[in-house]
């Protein structure tokens, strides 16, 4: 077998190191730790009250001085164990609308001790400042500048601390998976005149029950559209994929609007399905390569503006897990 | 929306609105300098700086925002002016301490950053330390404790800020700090190498201290038998001498002008060649004897008569004179042994003891027997008179002395005022004095007649503390003898006071003075002290713990360092070097604690998050993997670990996994 090079070694390490995770655990494996600024200060400072303890051959200063020092020394650890065993997860993809500063969701727990002055960021100013009480778990967004519609994820994220004294910094950069999905900025269209109104396009009123195509109840679905009799013959919860009977359902096309450009329409689409949303009608969307039969509810909403977020962008992963 | 809302108006936030810090606890930690710096801050800076205090509380608290520049501008410029006019450019310690209290609390008004407050906490941190330079005792260490807890508050509060009050861990994690470290502060005192000052600094300070001088005029120990004030401590090793023989000999007045007596410069060759005994250094004998000399800002060393030194910090002056090394800008140790004396065949000279007195050079030897021209004639007459009367010199020594209690001379702390020919006056018209009248007339009465005489400043007897064995010698305590060379005898110590009054040496100041009223009649306070029974047992048991402390801490040196690893050292290591010893003691106690504060930490830490059970089945799970190549996959559960465990070729590993598998699994199913 072939050695493997040194610094082939050392690009093995760093890669084993960067691995984007949705946790971490931090240890002595991913905390770094140095003096800070005001450390190094301090530092200057005993070595001047040393020196002043020698040239005057002074006992008690040279005990402050040994006193201070260790201060110091001790501060090293405490800064290290204040991180250490800090849990930092993201499971959950948040949303925003483009424009708006993109929240990513952070969430850290502590097990048996506190986490103190905590600073996280993508560089060394920290966005966010919090301290995390004895076993408990915080939930934090961390806003970044707005960013195009799609799937982002968080490039670098430190958490740092100077916990307790300011003497020592303890750090880490962790690739955190987490992810904000950012949808197109809602932007009401006028639509192209002329055409049959895109919102009442495929009004049909569905006539009996029994036209209804059955299909598994999914969570989030209106438990109302249930077909409890189904579900006491069967132990199944079925419900009818489309709402039947005496209200309209639209479909929301990519052609019924004035705008040329791709951006426009989606902008005037994401309005569109925000809009029917609130008013709590059925809705459908029609766009290239995507088609989603009308419904309604939260899920639907966003399953819609996924849909529109992602158009035309190769990650389609978030859309089809 | 209302988190976007919120980051506006911090963004907001004008750059010179001031930010949260702990104001209060900053004017606390200032007003503690100032008791620090108390002793030898002049009265207008510690109001000034109270004020400055005062106005910075005022536009933090009520106006809410930072003073003005101009303003500021213009404190600063007064402030600094003041200053300059009042130390004159003297660079001294204590104008440098009082020139950074100054300056600190000019820095109170403008606080704007978090690294302004930082600043403020370690030149804080530091007048601190430079504080030691003047006061040693043990309150004004525990001070200095208390200070720096308070600037360590203020370092936490700016790192964790408001939220401190709901984190009440945090405020253990400074107690934390400060006790674990108390290991690490043990060790690196008793063994970091104490090394030679790097450079001298101009040490002297403006502060004045109660003392001998290096003159004498009449009056002048009697204005110091109203200080109550220690001079200095001494322990005896073995048995002290009683307490009429303790004189403890200062310096040498051989220079008279015809008024007062004065220290001759010490000669050429003394400055050159003054060594230490080195021989004798640490062998400290049956009859030694260690000194605590309170700060005097001199480097007179008071010694027993026939006495040689021990400790290196003390130089051999010439006849039998010593010197310490640096001036006692602080409380100063030393050792000394002495000879016990010989029994002899009394002289008749009442009062006089032989001495071993070193001899001075030859060429240094009229020093001793110099005398003013023009002045004092009525005594000049008088001697000139004795002298035919007397031819023996002895004879004539032993009619002086004895005419001092045949005579009408009165002992007295307050004589009367004399004229230009202090002898003449004091011999024959007012006959009432203190030591140094007597002390100072004999020597020239001696001088006169042609035998070497010379006037020894120094103390007498001492307070002696009996729980804790060793003598407290106060300022009253000062006192002027004579030492006069007889020919074929030597040297002897000859003290014209105890003629006058016995009680003096006998007994202390405080009982020959008795109903004069005189004696402490400026510090009622002391005087009480001394009389009042229980007083007087607080105060010595007071003063016990002080020289504890002294003794112990503020007085932990060199020495004290080489023989404390030698004896720590000294039978496990006999070949190693000093540097060796104090290596393997600094290191491995450095070490040591590390380790085990480290380990304490860690395991704090991880004690919380695992039950007994579950720790051991990891210690466990650990050494299986260390010593076998048994190693629990990552979930992989515990039974089926177990089994694997079982079904591999150590049954009695097996067996104890077995045990704690099932404990863990216990455990588990309990709660």
């Amino acid at each position: 077998m072939k050695s493997i090079s040194f610094s082939e070694k050392i690009s093995n390490w760093l890669s084993s190191r960067s691995i984007r995770k949705n946790e971490f655990i931090l240890s002595q494996k991913n905390i770094y730790i140095i003096p800070s600024k005001a450390g190094f200060a301090f530092v200057l400072l005993i070595a001047l009250m040393l020196l002043t303890a020698i040239n005057y051959q002074n006992s008690l200063i040279y005990l402050f001085t040994f006193f201070i020092s260790s201060v110091f020394f001790i501060s090293i650890w405490l800064c290290f164990l204040n991180l250490n065993g800090l849990r930092i997860s993201s499971y959950e993809i948040a949303e925003c609308f483009e424009g708006e500063p993109c929240p990513y969701p952070i969430q850290l727990a502590s097990i048996s001790k506190p986490a103190l002055s905590l600073g996280m960021g993508i560089n060394e100013q920290p966005i966010i400042e919090t301290n995390i009480k004895q076993d408990s778990v915080c939930q934090h967004s961390m806003l970044l500048p707005a960013a195009k519609r799609g799937l982002h994820t968080l490039d670098r994220l430190r958490i740092q601390s100077y916990f307790p004294f300011g003497f020592i910094v303890a750090w880490t950069w962790l690739k955190l998976d987490a992810k904000v999905l950012v949808y197109p900025k809602p932007i009401e269209g006028t639509r192209v005149i002329g055409k049959p109104d895109s919102l009442s396009l495929n009004q049909q009123h569905l006539k009996s029950e029994d036209l209804t195509e059955l299909k598994p109840y999914q969570q989030g679905e209106t438990a109302s559209r249930i077909l409890w009799k189904q579900y006491a013959a069967k132990d199944q919860l079925v419900i009818r994929s489309h709402e039947q009977g005496g209200y309209d359902s639209f479909w929301l096309n990519w052609d019924s609007y004035e705008a040329i450009d791709t951006e426009s329409k989606l902008q005037h689409l994401c309005f569109d399905v925000l809009d029917l949303n609130r008013k709590q009608q059925l809705y459908g969307l029609d766009i290239p390569n995507v088609h989603i039969s009308p419904s309604s509810g939260e899920q639907h909403k966003q399953r819609c503006l996924k849909a529109l977020a992602l158009h035309g962008l190769n990650d389609k992963s978030v859309f089809y897990d | 929306m209302t988190r976007t809302e919120k980051d506006k108006k911090s963004q907001d936030k004008l750059p010179d609105q001031l930010f949260n810090y702990p104001f209060s606890v900053l004017i606390f930690i200032l007003f503690l300098q100032l008791c620090s710096h108390f002793s030898h801050s002049p009265i207008w800076l510690i109001l000034y700086v109270i004020g400055i205090s005062f106005f910075g509380l005022v536009t933090y608290k009520l106006i809410r925002k930072p003073v003005s520049t101009g303003l500021r501008f213009i404190v600063v410029f007064v402030s600094t002016s003041v200053f300059i006019l009042y130390y004159k450019f003297n660079f001294t310690v204590d104008m440098a301490a009082s020139f950074l209290v100054l300056a600190s609390s000019l820095k109170l008004l403008e606080l704007r950053h978090k690294k302004d407050v930082v600043l403020f906490s370690y030149v804080m941190l530091y007048l601190s330390a430079i504080s030691f330079l003047f006061v040693q005792s043990f309150l004004h260490a525990l001070l200095q404790l208390i200070l720096i807890l308070a600037c360590l508050y203020v370092l936490l509060y700016l790192n964790v800020g408001s939220m401190l009050s709901g984190y009440k861990v945090s405020w253990s994690s400074l107690f934390k700090a400060v006790f674990l470290a108390g290991p690490i502060v043990l060790v690196c005192f008793l063994f970091f190498p104490r090394i030679a000052p790097l450079w001298s600094i101009p040490i002297k300070t403006q502060s004045a201290t109660t003392g001998m001088t290096d003159f004498m005029s009449p009056g002048d120990i009697a204005e110091l038998a109203q200080s109550s004030a220690r001079a200095f401590r001494v322990s005896f090793s073995g048995q002290a001498p009683e307490n009429k023989d303790l004189y403890w000999r200062g310096l040498i007045l051989d220079n008279f002008d015809g008024r007062s007596w004065r220290a001759s410069p010490p000669p050429f060759s003394y400055k050159r060649f003054n060594k230490i005994d080195s021989g004798l250094l640490y062998d400290h004998g049956e009859n030694s004897y260690e000194v605590m000399l309170e700060p005097s800002n001199q480097s007179w060393v008071y010694a027993l008569e026939s006495s040689r030194a021990s400790s290196s910090n003390v130089l051999l002056q010439e006849a039998g004179v010593f010197q310490l090394k640096t001036d006692a800008i602080q409380s100063t140790r030393y050792k000394m042994t002495f000879e016990k004396a010989i029994m002899e065949p009394a002289l008749i000279i009442p009062t006089a003891k032989r001495l071993k007195v070193k001899e001075r050079s030859s060429t240094d030897l009229y020093r001793d027997l110099q005398v003013p021209f023009n002045s004092n004639p009525r005594t000049q007459e008088y001697m000139n008179k004795l002298l035919v009367s007397f031819p023996d010199k002895i004879n004539l020594l032993n009619y002086l002395m004895n005419n001092f209690s045949r005579q009408e001379y009165y002992y007295s702390l307050k004589p009367p005022a004399l004229g230009s020919d202090i002898v003449d006056e004091f011999l024959f018209d007012t006959k009432v004095g203190f030591c140094a009248h007597y002390a100072g007339s004999l020597a020239y009465l001696l001088r006169l007649a042609g035998i070497p005489s010379r006037v020894i400043a120094g103390y007498q007897g001492g307070e002696y503390n009996e729980r804790s064995n060793y003598y407290i010698v106060h300022q009253y305590d000062a006192h002027a003898w004579v030492e006069a060379k007889l020919p074929e005898i030597g040297w002897v110590r000859l003290d014209p006071t105890a003629m006058v009054a016995p009680a003096r040496i006998l007994s202390g100041l405080d009982v020959a003075v008795g109903d004069q009223g005189r004696f402490l009649e400026n510090s009622p306070l002391a005087s009480a002290a001394l009389r009042i029974s229980a007083l007087n047992w607080l105060r010595l048991r007071i003063d016990e713990f002080n020289y504890q402390w002294q003794k112990t801490v503020v007085n932990y040196g060199d020495q004290q360092q080489r023989s404390l690893i030698k004896n720590i050292l000294g039978g496990i290591f006999p070949d190693a070097s000093d540097l060796m010893r104090v290596a393997i003691l600094l290191g491995g106690g450095i070490t040591f604690f590390t380790v085990s504060i480290m380990l304490f930490l860690w395991y704090k830490q991880f004690s919380g998050r695992y039950s007994n059970v579950e720790k051991y089945y990891m210690i466990w799970l650990y050494f299986l993997a260390r010593f076998t190549n048994l190693k629990r996959a990552t979930g992989e559960t515990p039974k089926v670990f177990l089994e694997r465990v079982q079904s591999s070729t150590y049954p009695r590993l097996a067996k104890i996994t077995e045990e704690l598998t099932m404990k863990l699994e216990q455990g588990q199913y309990k709660i």
